[in-house]
């Protein structure tokens, strides 16, 4: 695979960017991350945890799954988990970092918070009881891993690199690829 | 008790009313009923299934949980829930729909609702059954929320995240109440439900003041 664009985030900074069909995204990252993605000439097309779920039917988002958009599409393949066999992504919460999202994709599309998507929510981590009961579980990965998704369409991808750490690891430098 | 609306909502279709603060919804059935609401006042408000979630700490909800939105306030609460220690009402299923059922025929999966592979799919689902039900307020597809599936009883694997269809449903029609925390529209859909004993059936709305 080649190299088209590299960058690398702060704890508190995000990233935005255009992932054309067949590329791929890696997040190099040990902090918990939000990601979300859009069709990129069609921004009500956009990833859909609840779809997501039910397509793969599973609660947890890992390789061989696809993300899928509210309209029923398939939208990326995730193709590369460093962090299974560790921890757990999440597609039940909101974002952590709402604020920062906006602002992220304020570059390419301006949103309001009533419209931001929930994101995947990598390496957060939340542990779910039998009884359905949600705890918060402080577990990321010890050094950075990576994620890799392919998309299947013409996307535009946003991410934000959180700097919690009650809820995660603590923050610590993320890099996004293009490959 | 004083009803302001009782609507009998055929299977597979939309319904949707007004609500004032503080009135009771009775949702009553005995197959799977898509529902969501969204303020009145300000219709970028909208019920938020992972807000509710997190809000109440679980993936399941029942009496003295609160429906939330995605502005972070309460919407209703769950004040009677019949369908308790029968099972739970699911907060992980996007509405069915026309695509969604097409999809899963020309992927083999449609035995995943234990009837066989050879069922007979519907053009349309809660998603367009909500939309009909919102219609009033002229909602966006997009923007209709995930709901809340009630009577929608999901076999989870909280360890593997693995989700399966289950026909478990109430044996005959039972009720949930909500009441507005707000001033509400509210949109409820008859699903087809192809996962239950006898696939979707009717429902019951109402609407009434104590």
């Amino acid at each position: 695979m080649t190299t088209k664009n590299q960058a690398t985030l702060r704890p508190h900074e995000g990233w935005t960017g255009e992932v054309k069909t067949g590329q791929v995204i890696r997040i190099t990252a040990k902090s918990m991350i939000d990601f979300n993605c859009f069709d990129k000439d069609n921004f009500t097309e956009y990833f859909d945890t609840a779809r997501t779920r039910i397509y793969n039917l599973n609660m947890y988002p890992t390789v061989n799954h696809r993300l899928f958009s509210k309209q029923n599409n398939p939208m990326m393949k995730f193709i590369k988990d460093g962090f299974s066999g560790i921890g757990l992504h999440d597609l039940q919460s909101s974002h952590g970092c709402p604020d920062l999202m906006l602002k992220t994709l304020g570059t390419v599309k301006k949103m309001t918070f009533a419209d931001l998507p929930d994101p995947m929510g990598l390496f957060r981590n939340l542990k779910i009881s039998p009884s359905g009961q949600i705890k918060p579980s402080p577990k990321g990965p010890l050094e950075p891993v990576d994620i890799e998704l392919e998309a299947e369409i013409d996307l535009v991808c946003a991410l934000t690199n959180c700097p919690a750490a009650e809820l995660s690891a603590s923050g610590a430098d993320c890099i996004v690829t293009i490959l | 008790m004083k009803i302001i609306v009782d609507d009998f909502v055929p299977a597979n279709t939309g319904w949707g009313h007004s609500m004032k603060k503080g009135q009771i919804l009775r949702i009553k059935a005995k197959t799977i009923v898509d529902f969501a609401c969204i303020n009145l006042h300000n219709l970028n408000e909208r019920f938020d299934q992972a807000k509710t979630k997190i809000y109440n700490m679980k993936i399941w909800i029942s009496t003295g949980d609160q429906l939330f939105s995605k502005l972070n306030n309460p919407m209703m609460t769950i004040v009677e829930d019949q369908f308790s220690g029968q099972g739970y009402h699911d907060l992980q299923y996007g509405s069915c729909s026309g695509p969604r059922y097409a999809r899963a025929r020309e992927e083999g999966r449609l035995n995943q609702y234990h009837h066989g592979d050879d069922i007979p799919i519907p053009d349309h689902g809660c998603w367009e059954n909500l939309i009909d039900g919102f219609s009033e307020w002229k909602i966006p597809p997009e923007l209709i929320p995930s709901p809340l599936n009630i009577f929608q009883h999901v076999n989870i694997d909280v360890k593997s995240g693995q989700i399966n269809h289950s026909p478990n449903r109430p044996v005959h029609p039972i009720y949930v109440d909500l009441q507005a925390e707000m001033d509400l529209a509210v949109a409820a859909s008859a699903c087809p439900d192809l996962a239950a004993p006898e696939f979707g059936q009717p429902i019951q709305a109402t609407i009434f003041e104590r």
